[in-house]
């Protein structure tokens, strides 16, 4: 039977009509005429007639996206929750190909010339370093096209997919903005639609950077925009998972209106795309009593190691022992598990054994943006490589944290 | 006349305990705290859009949540459902059970789509327990379609035309739903099931039992369209509706007779605000000074059917108003009135030409929410001249009803992939056949024979639905006589007298005192009484001076003063030991010794 075929069945001698949805080895699932799903073991049910050919899917009225507002936004969609609808015949939930309803419900669509493209369709679980320069170079086609750039993108790895970005483009003509929904768009209460309509606001400013779209807090009203290389998801479900880490966000938008909190780069008049990623990079995250050989088993053949020590930036004495055998061949960076504040390793006799052991302090830069920055730099700028790690680039470090 | 009516009742109950698919309880208290939302419409999985759903859309309201401390981020839909409360799907299996329905083997909880900003999450989470089923009543078995386990929605505190608020206190309470069959042929039959399947219900132990823990919807069609009427707050209400929906009904048959051969239409509206410029008229002049305008359409053929007689049409015309956020409409079959003068009346009626037949209908609006009106007005004009009547009302205090929104369609719901099949198994079948109550027929039988109450007595315990806090008490005091009395007129008496509740618990525990301190009934009166006066902790009453129970010792010390200065014999020894002591005393001892003492004297 297909799913959506409609059919007669008998269950524990009663008979119903209903709609055949899935089945497997053991059970069968039915939608009944009231709209209810069943689900009963396959030896209780009889299948006594089916008809019709199944699944028909009527196409719904969907709002032409070529309008003609004077600022040109091109959507890339990758996946993600923010692209994603119910599988009905598995039940989860799955990246879905066409996601231009969504625009049907976006308040502030009109007043743009929209475009899409659909770049790629996975869960962000499942990006890498490949995908990001996949995903830079269609931002620059767009981009060299006139077109701001919003990427929707899955939450979970967006902040390294951002980061990504900022690093690999070292001049950019348009804002690219990362979008993406905690709650799937196939839910009445989904923040796919503030967001988008936030993210196209952004991308219609002058703001020569990579930025994150999301909710600010879990109301549906303001939407900030934080910094590529200064976000981080700080929740599993909230809305507002969002947080600019040790520094201001760069705008709010709310109700058509957009707040600058923070000074940002200007767009520029040419795109410079670096394509070029080194991903023999690892992070590392100290635990009290990690065994030595697992540490030397992760980063022995490493070109550079970024660890996220505890507190102002430490680890144990036997893996100093091992950084240091270590470190004539391998680059050490130390951030903090802490999130929040900057390492320092002058305070305590461990932070200046890692000095010893020419361990590198990136102050507050965030672990996992420190990672991504190791890749594009051992790619691009190898003679430079430790000095560069320590330079602030793209805001990834800030020599000034404020309360 | 006789009407063939069909009836069905979705009768809804709260169960108490956790809430359905989080940890926190299903009691507590709105807070300060609030979260701000918009509902968006989306696709079922066939690709429909509900129509119930759109017109939701079309108010394009904010919602406003106040959080409560029994409410987390599952509420707020900042997090994932957690594992179905298992002691709420076992009491939905065993009112299943006793409903006598097929029941599910996997429970599969479905997403109901409701964007009225009920639910945080757009829609309701509802999944069927069992179906086919009935019930006996004296008019014959009323079937049962489907007994569902849902959550209940949030509670609204307030409402405007682009706002509304709730609070999230009673969000996610679990929801027991027991939908019948059209089989209730009358009124008094919709009675009787209702109270039927609610005896059974409150006898599972499970049952909130709070103010509003029962809400009934009635379906009700008499051939002009299923009509769903939600929220019948009282049972003695269920009658008071289906006479208000029958006499619309009929009401409505004749004007549709009429408009048939007449012909009716609605003009678009006019912007009259310059004609009141000079009004006397309070209510005009206020809303002008509040920015609003004068808005007049005319309507056909309608007059003397807006508000004349049995003819109500207007307000079939205000209630669809009212739910676009506007109301007070006012039509020509109440004018002169509201201080509207003559000179007026003829300059609207002249403006839109209204002929002797016609009906001119006035709002009072904003500008920018006229627009949708009239088209509006013109639907409800031919569902009432094709008498298609379907459509979901809202029953109101008065036991009356008015237009709330279309029916929804099997469009609005789809799984809900958050939360995995349940299975239920053999061993949750068998702890659930073990909790079947009593039918209410089962119940008289017991009462009257086991207990040996009388009829009055044990019809009393079943109404009140007491039943099952009978048997309980019972079984810790076992003197059904003194049991009935007690829940039937000392409890409700002084919690009437002193304003204040008893509350089971502590008419178990002050009932285990007595038992252990052989009280008699009048001693248990007066416990409760001090209770309910003094509020004292339960286990300081046996100290206290009137209810410490005297010593063999004390008790013949007093018969042999009574015995000696007065002249006592078996039927006044009581009362009259009464009056030496303030303390309890267990009156059959009394008796039996001064039995024994006075033969001594």
């Amino acid at each position: 039977m297909l799913t959506g075929q409609k059919i007669e069945f008998n269950y524990k001698d009663n008979n119903y009509k209903g709609i055949f949805i899935s089945s497997d080895d053991e059970k069968t699932t039915v939608k009944l005429d009231n709209g209810y799903n069943i689900t009963v073991r396959n030896e209780n049910i009889k299948i006594k007639n089916v008809y019709g050919n199944g699944k028909k899917r009527e196409d719904i009225k969907i709002k032409s996206i070529e309008k003609h507002g004077k600022n040109n936004v091109c959507i890339l969609t990758t996946g993600g929750t923010i692209g994603s609808s119910i599988d009905y015949e598995t039940g989860a939930v799955k990246p879905v190909k066409d996601i231009s309803y969504l625009y049907n419900y976006v308040n502030n669509i009109d007043d743009y010339h929209l475009s899409h493209k659909n770049i790629d369709n996975i869960l962000s679980e499942n990006v890498n370093p490949e995908k990001w320069i996949n995903f830079a170079r269609k931002a620059k086609e767009k981009m060299d096209n006139n077109n701001s750039v919003i990427i929707f993108h899955g939450t979970d790895t967006m902040q390294y997919s951002a980061s990504a970005l900022s690093f690999m483009f070292e001049e950019q003509t348009n804002p690219i903005i990362f979008t993406g929904s905690q709650r799937s768009s196939d839910r009445p209460s989904s923040d796919a639609f503030t967001n988008i309509e936030g993210s196209i606001h952004f991308s219609s400013t002058d703001i020569g950077e990579v930025g994150v779209a999301m909710h600010s807090g879990i109301s549906d009203n303001n939407i900030s925009l934080h910094r590529g290389v200064r976000v981080r998801k700080m929740h599993t479900s909230e809305r507002s998972a969002f947080k600019t880490v040790d520094d201001s966000e760069i705008a709010v938008y709310n109700n058509k209106n957009i707040i600058f909190n923070s000074e940002y780069k200007s767009t520029g008049k040419n795109n410079i795309l670096n394509d070029k990623l080194n991903d023999n990079v690892s992070l590392i995250y100290f635990y009290p009593g990690i065994k030595d050989e697992d540490f030397y088993n992760t980063v022995y053949n490493k070109d550079a190691v970024i660890i996220m020590g505890t507190g102002l930036g430490h680890v144990s004495d036997s893996i100093i022992k091992t950084i240091k055998k270590l470190s004539k061949d391998v680059h050490f960076f130390m951030t903090s598990q802490c999130i929040y504040g900057g390492v320092n390793l002058n305070v305590y006799s461990t932070g200046r054994e890692l000095l010893k052991a020419n361990v590198i302090p990136l102050y507050d830069m965030l672990a996992e943006t420190a990672m991504v920055k190791a890749m594009y730099l051992l790619a691009n700028y190898n003679d430079s490589f430790v000095n560069l790690m320590k330079t602030n680039l793209r805001g990834e470090i800030n020599n000034r944290i404020l309360w | 006349m006789v009407i063939d009516m069909k009836i069905g009742l979705e009768i809804h109950f709260q169960l108490k305990g956790n809430k359905l698919f989080c940890s926190c309880s299903t009691e507590g208290e709105k807070t300060d705290f609030i979260i701000e939302r918009k509902m968006t419409p989306v696709m079922s999985e066939l690709g429909k859009i509900d129509n119930a759903v759109k017109y939701e859309q079309m108010r394009d309201r904010t919602f406003v949540y106040y959080s409560s401390d029994n409410s987390c981020l599952v509420e707020k839909d900042e997090e994932p459902p957690h594992d179905v409360d298992y002691e709420a799907l076992k009491t939905a299996v065993v009112l299943s059970m006793a409903l006598h329905c097929k029941i599910v083997d996997y429970v599969s909880f479905m997403r109901k789509i409701v964007i009225d900003g009920s639910n945080t999450s757009g829609f309701q989470r509802t999944g069927v327990i069992g179906m086919d089923g009935y019930i006996k009543t004296s008019k014959g078995n009323v079937r049962i379609s489907a007994v569902t386990l849902e959550e209940d929605a949030a509670r609204k505190i307030r409402e405007d035309i682009d706002r509304a608020e709730y609070s999230l206190d009673r969000l996610g309470i679990p929801l027991v739903e027991i939908s019948t069959e059209p089989d209730i042929i009358d009124q008094e039959h919709a009675l009787e099931t209702a109270k039927a399947i609610g005896y059974l219900v409150m006898s599972t132990y499970k049952f909130r039992g709070e103010v509003d823990s029962i809400r009934q919807d009635v379906n009700f069609s008499m051939g002009y369209g299923r009509v769903e009427i939600k929220g019948v707050s009282r049972l003695s209400f269920i009658r008071d509706t289906i006479d208000y929906e029958v006499t619309r009904q009929m009401s409505l048959k004749e004007i549709s007779d009429i408009l048939k051969i007449k012909g009716s239409e609605i003009s678009d509206f006019n912007d009259i605000t310059y004609l009141f410029k000079n009004t006397e008229s309070s209510m005009i002049k206020k809303a002008i000074k509040t920015g609003k305008s004068v808005f007049s359409a005319m309507i056909t053929n309608v007059n003397h059917l807006m508000k004349y007689g049995n003819y109500h049409l207007g307000k079939e015309f205000a209630d669809v108003a009212r739910n676009m956020g506007i109301g007070g409409m006012m039509h020509s079959d109440e004018f002169p009135g509201y201080g509207i003068s003559d000179d007026e009346l003829n300059s609207v009626y002249k403006l839109l030409s209204r002929g002797d037949n016609d009906s001119i209908i006035i709002v009072l609006t904003y500008k920018n929410n006229i627009g949708a009106l009239a088209g509006l007005l013109r639907l409800r004009l031919n569902k009432i001249i094709n008498m298609d009547l379907a459509e979901t009302r809202a029953a109101t205090e008065k036991g009356e009803t008015k237009y709330l929104r279309p029916l929804p369609g099997r469009e609005r719901m789809y799984p809900e992939t958050d939360i995995p099949l349940f299975e239920i198994n053999k061993s949750l079948l068998d702890e659930a056949n073990n909790l079947i109550p009593e039918t209410m027929e089962e119940a008289k039988l017991n009462l009257n024979n086991k207990y040996k109450l009388s009829t009055v007595e044990s019809d009393a315990v079943i109404n009140n639905s007491l039943y099952s806090t009978f048997v309980k008490l019972i079984k810790i005091y076992n003197e059904p006589k003194t049991v009935a009395r007690l829940l039937l007129q000392t409890v409700p008496e002084l919690e009437k007298k002193y304003n204040s509740k008893i509350g089971n618990e502590n008419l178990i525990k002050i009932l285990n005192i007595a038992k252990n301190n052989g009280w008699d009934r009048s001693n248990i009166e007066k416990a409760l009484e001090i209770f309910t006066v003094k509020k004292i902790n339960i286990n300081e009453l046996i100290k206290m001076d009137e209810l410490k129970s005297l010593s063999d010792e004390e008790i013949r010390e007093i018969i042999n003063k009574l015995i000696i200065n007065n002249s006592i014999n078996e039927k006044n020894i009581i009362p009259s030991f009464k009056k030496e002591t303030n303390s309890t005393f267990n009156a059959k001892k009394v008796i039996e010794m001064y039995k024994k003492l006075k033969n001594t004297h």
